[in-house]
């Protein structure tokens, strides 16, 4: 567990900002971009709290969190206004990879469960077990359980309508 | 239905893991992370800098000169009369050199603006409470109204409180949009929408508690806003 020293947080940041990038893309269905900038600020505010936390990256994902909902209802504050320095993480503006995003066929999917099981699925993901995931989400770890199934059965049936969609737009 | 069959289930979950570890190692080697990490670590610089210069300086006696310069003999900040102290040796009246109100001290002046926050805040929270996935929402808004109330929050935290509330409750409307036809009826959702307004103008009015009172800026439609 990271601590008090800028060591420590050097190698918490490099392994944190990644894994809180693809959590924030899995559960808002956010663009690499705004995800990896909300990864970045939330990993920037940890630094300043970083003595007085207990559970580093469940705190970091509530800051990602926060931030991204907050630019997301902010209409003054929208990602397209955030400046270069803001977002160091990207040295360009060319970062997308549609090649990328086209393979990626069951993550968009994600959004579109409810917003609970969208949290419980990307834990999971990320390899949380159910007992992490319950007290991260102050939950029961059935509740976790119970998410998790319909969840799974859920992400299923929309990828079967999905490749149902595909072959008929081939035919 | 070929979601039941736990088979498919599995192996549709299981390669949704591999597109997700795929993403995080795709994201490793995309992201600049040292330079991440040094605007991040400058940032940390530059306010451990303030602070230690907060601690070194002595502020006080820093303030006390800089308004001694202005009116030596006339400034007195132990009168009782203060601010209306008059007093100089042409009897001229001397008001007190104007400070601008720093972000954690709201004038005095606004005791009005404040009841009407909370108000406004006492009547979101209510209306939240009968939806269910609101609860985070009602503790962030207990949680705004105490700190105007105690004058212990600063503009940019009580901000941060509205704009926490407001993602709250983007929450109920996703679960709200998500819910069967018989729950999302007209008026759940009419009211849904109506509480996202009056957070969105509660928002104006808790920025506006650290402005200078005048009654202009304060009245008006604010929902409008």
């Amino acid at each position: 567990m990271p601590a008090g020293s800028l060591a420590e947080y050097t190698t918490f940041y490099k392994s944190a900002v990644p894994q809180l990038t693809a959590y924030i893309m899995a559960v808002y269905n956010a663009s690499k971009r705004e995800a990896a900038e909300c990864a970045h600020e939330a990993l920037v505010q940890y630094l300043h709290h970083r003595t007085r936390v207990q559970h580093p990256m469940a705190w970091c994902r509530q800051a990602a969190k926060s931030t991204f909902l907050k630019r997301m209802y902010d209409a003054v504050e929208s990602f397209a206004e955030i400046p270069a320095t803001g977002a160091p993480l990207y040295q360009s503006d060319n970062t997308e990879d549609p090649d990328k995003k086209q393979r990626a066929t069951l993550l968009p999917l994600i959004a579109q469960l409810a917003p609970r099981q969208r949290e419980v699925v990307t834990l999971v993901l990320a390899s949380y077990s159910h007992k992490e995931i319950a007290e991260e989400l102050n939950l029961t770890e059935d509740v976790v359980r119970s998410n998790l199934r319909h969840a799974k059965e859920r992400l299923t049936e929309l990828y079967d309508a999905q490749r149902t969609k595909g072959s008929g737009e081939h035919q | 239905m070929s979601a039941n069959n736990p088979h498919e289930v599995d192996a549709v979950f299981a390669r949704l893991t591999g597109e997700y570890n795929d993403l995080v190692n795709e994201l490793v080697a995309e992201l600049d992370l040292d330079a991440g990490l040094e605007v991040a670590l400058q940032a940390q610089r530059y306010s451990e800098l303030v602070e230690e210069l907060t601690e070194e300086l002595d502020l006080d006696k820093g303030v006390n000169a800089a308004l001694d310069t202005l009116n030596p003999k006339a400034v007195d900040s132990q009168s009782p009369d203060w601010p209306n102290y008059t007093y100089n040796e042409h009897s001229k009246p001397v008001t007190r050199p104007e400070v601008k109100h720093s972000d954690d001290a709201r004038p005095p002046s606004q005791n009005a603006r404040v009841g009407q926050v909370l108000d406004d805040i006492a009547a979101i929270r209510n209306a939240a409470i009968p939806f269910t996935p609101s609860r985070r929402m009602v503790d962030t808004l207990d949680e705004l109204a105490n700190g105007i109330r105690t004058r212990y929050l600063s503009r940019e935290a009580a901000t941060e409180l509205v704009a926490r509330a407001q993602g709250e409750w983007a929450w109920t409307m996703d679960a709200l949009a998500r819910s069967s036809p018989s729950t999302r009826t007209f008026d759940a959702v009419e009211q849904v929408l109506n509480l996202a307004e009056d957070l969105k103008a509660l928002g104006h009015k808790v920025y506006l508690l650290w402005e200078p009172s005048t009654s202009d800026q304060w009245s008006g439609d604010w929902s409008r806003t």
